[in-house]
Formats: structure tokens, sequence, C-alpha cells
């Protein structure tokens, strides 16, 4: 049986750079992680491809194809979207949602293809989309209440405001670490699964486990992407409601 | 103790009791949502819905706690 050290080497078909990429800007000092970094870049050439092949050569009578898939991803979550907040209000939020529904879900799928990893195994991804997601509270609830947005923090009753502010930054807390956490366990069990399978290769029994686990994180991959793009709806309605 | 030792127990005991979170959990929301299914199976859809959310939240913590736990064996080995 291997350990995980061992079976990350043998995994490393493409020779991913172990340092990091150091780049210093006067007298900031920032490394980059070129796993990570790169699956993202792929991530994002694979979102443009699908999206740009759906979009060619439109018909409204008869569509075809991958024309169909992004038709029914994009009525599902402007359906989402409705439930949840006045649609004039979600109509500019609609295309940022499912941007990252796509960039989210197809992050998560590309990591279990063999030798490759997901861009959103690594919490510096999923911070950055939770971020986003946290300046989109407030820049929708500024927009559509002025200032008188910051008055939610004294509602219900005043001394209410720890509880409400930690509720704020609990939001992008918990986006970031529930994507990270899921796919970077969902990861490491495929590199566990892997080095077990090492010596029992022929025998089939040991390949199912394999194969079971991964049709497991096809479905958690689905789950979460979703999840975090219902959260996402849920809070920027929670903003901009007219009625607490 | 040793480093290792601590570090095993402390890995095991973390998904020990994340896997009993989560199971608790996940078991009361599904057999809510089995039941409100009984009762009314026309609103099938948005029960459906909310019980993956739900079990998508729940969930969090617990996952949290394996990362942890596998950080503690990676330190270690």
């Amino acid at each position: 049986m291997l350990s995980l050290h061992e079976v990350e080497q043998q995994l490393n078909v493409w020779g991913w750079p172990h340092h990091p990429w150091e780049v210093t800007l006067g007298n900031t000092h920032l490394a980059f992680n070129p796993k990570t970094l790169i699956m993202t870049w792929i991530t994002m050439i694979l979102v443009m491809l699908f999206c740009i092949a759906a979009t060619r050569n439109m018909s409204l009578n008869k569509p075809r194809g991958a024309q169909n898939i992004l038709e029914i991803l994009w009525e599902f979550i402007r359906g989402l979207v409705n439930e949840n907040m006045d649609p004039r209000k979600g109509a500019s939020f609609l295309s940022i949602v499912i941007t990252y529904f796509i960039f989210i879900l197809f992050g998560n799928l590309i990591g279990l293809v063999p030798t490759l990893t997901s861009p959103t195994a690594d919490y510096n991804t999923t911070l950055g989309l939770a971020l986003c997601t946290f300046c989109l509270i407030f820049i929708f609830g500024i927009r559509y209440k002025g200032l008188g947005y910051f008055k939610h923090y004294l509602k219900p009753f005043v001394f209410f405001l720890p509880i409400n502010i930690i509720e704020d930054l609990a939001k992008p807390i918990t986006l970031t670490f529930r994507l990270y956490g899921n796919i970077y366990a969902g990861e490491v069990l495929i590199a566990v699964l892997l080095g077990m399978l090492g010596g029992w290769i022929h025998v089939f029994g040991g390949f199912i486990a394999s194969v079971v686990w991964l049709a497991f994180s096809i479905f958690v991959g689905c789950i979460q992407a979703f999840i975090f793009t219902m959260l996402s709806i849920a809070y920027v309605g929670q903003a901009v409601a007219d009625d607490h | 103790m040793e480093l290792g030792a601590g570090a095993a127990i402390g890995a095991a005991l973390a998904v020990g009791l994340a896997a009993l979170g989560a199971g608790i959990g996940d078991g009361m929301v599904t057999g809510s949502a089995v039941s409100s299914l009984a009762r009314q199976p026309e609103a099938r859809g948005s029960i459906m819905t909310t019980m993956f959310i739900s079990v998508g939240l729940i969930e969090a913590m617990p996952i949290i706690a394996v990362v942890i736990a596998f950080i503690l064996l990676g330190s270690v080995s």
C-alpha cells in the first residue's frame, strides 16, 4: 500500500511544478500555486468553449445540441432567482449566477479526470468566488436601498448588532470552506483509494471502490455547485428584500 | 505521547465525530422530507430542492472536520 505522498508523485504525469511562482512587486512578495492557476485557466477555456458552441448558429424554433443544455440551465437558474427576489432586481444578477454555476460545475468535475486536479480544491479559488458574492451583497443592497441598507444591522433590536455582524462575516467563510472541503476531501480520497489499489490490480474487486467513489464525487460536485449558486441567490435576495 | 500518536488519535476523533454529526443531521432532514412527501406528494419538487440544499448546508461542518483530519495526518507522515 502506497502512502499519499507516493501516490501524488506517481500521479504527477504532467509535471506540475512543485514550487510556487514568486512575484515581487515593490515590497510585497506574492506566491502563486502553479497547479491551481493552470487548472483554472483550463477550466475557463472549457467554459468559454462550451458557451460559444452553444450560442453559435442559435435557432429560435429548432435548437440543437448544446443550445438546449444552456437553455435548460438558464431557465432553471432564472426560476431560482425569480423565486428569491423581485425579477426586475434579479435580472442583472442572473448572468453572474449562471457563470458561478457553470464554472464551479466544470471546475469540480474536471478534477475527476485521472491526472488532473480541480481548481476548486484550493481554498484560494473558493475564497475568490466567495468574496465576489460578499461584494455583490453590498453592491446590490446599496444600489436598491441606498445607505439605509446598513440599518438592517440594527434590526430587530439594537443589541443584535454583533450577531448580525458575525452572520455577515460567516457568509463568505462558510461558502469558501464548504466548497473547498467537499472537493478537496473527494480528491484526497481518490488518491487514497488509488494507493490501496496498487497491490490488488489483478483482483477485480479493488477497482469497484474507485468507481463508486468517482460516481459519488460527480454527485457531490453537482450538488456543491448548486448549493453555492443557491446560497448566493438567497443572500443577495435577503439584501434586496423589501420586507424583513 | 509523541506527535505522531497524538495526531493520529486527533484525526480519528475528528473524522468519527464528524461522521456521527453528519449521519444524525442528514437522517433528521431526510426523515422530515419523507414524512412531508407522504402528506403532500404534489409538493415533490420543492421538498426535494429544499432537502438537497439542507444536506449541503448541514454537511459543511463535518467536511471541514474531515479536512482538518487530513491536515493532521499530513503533518505526521
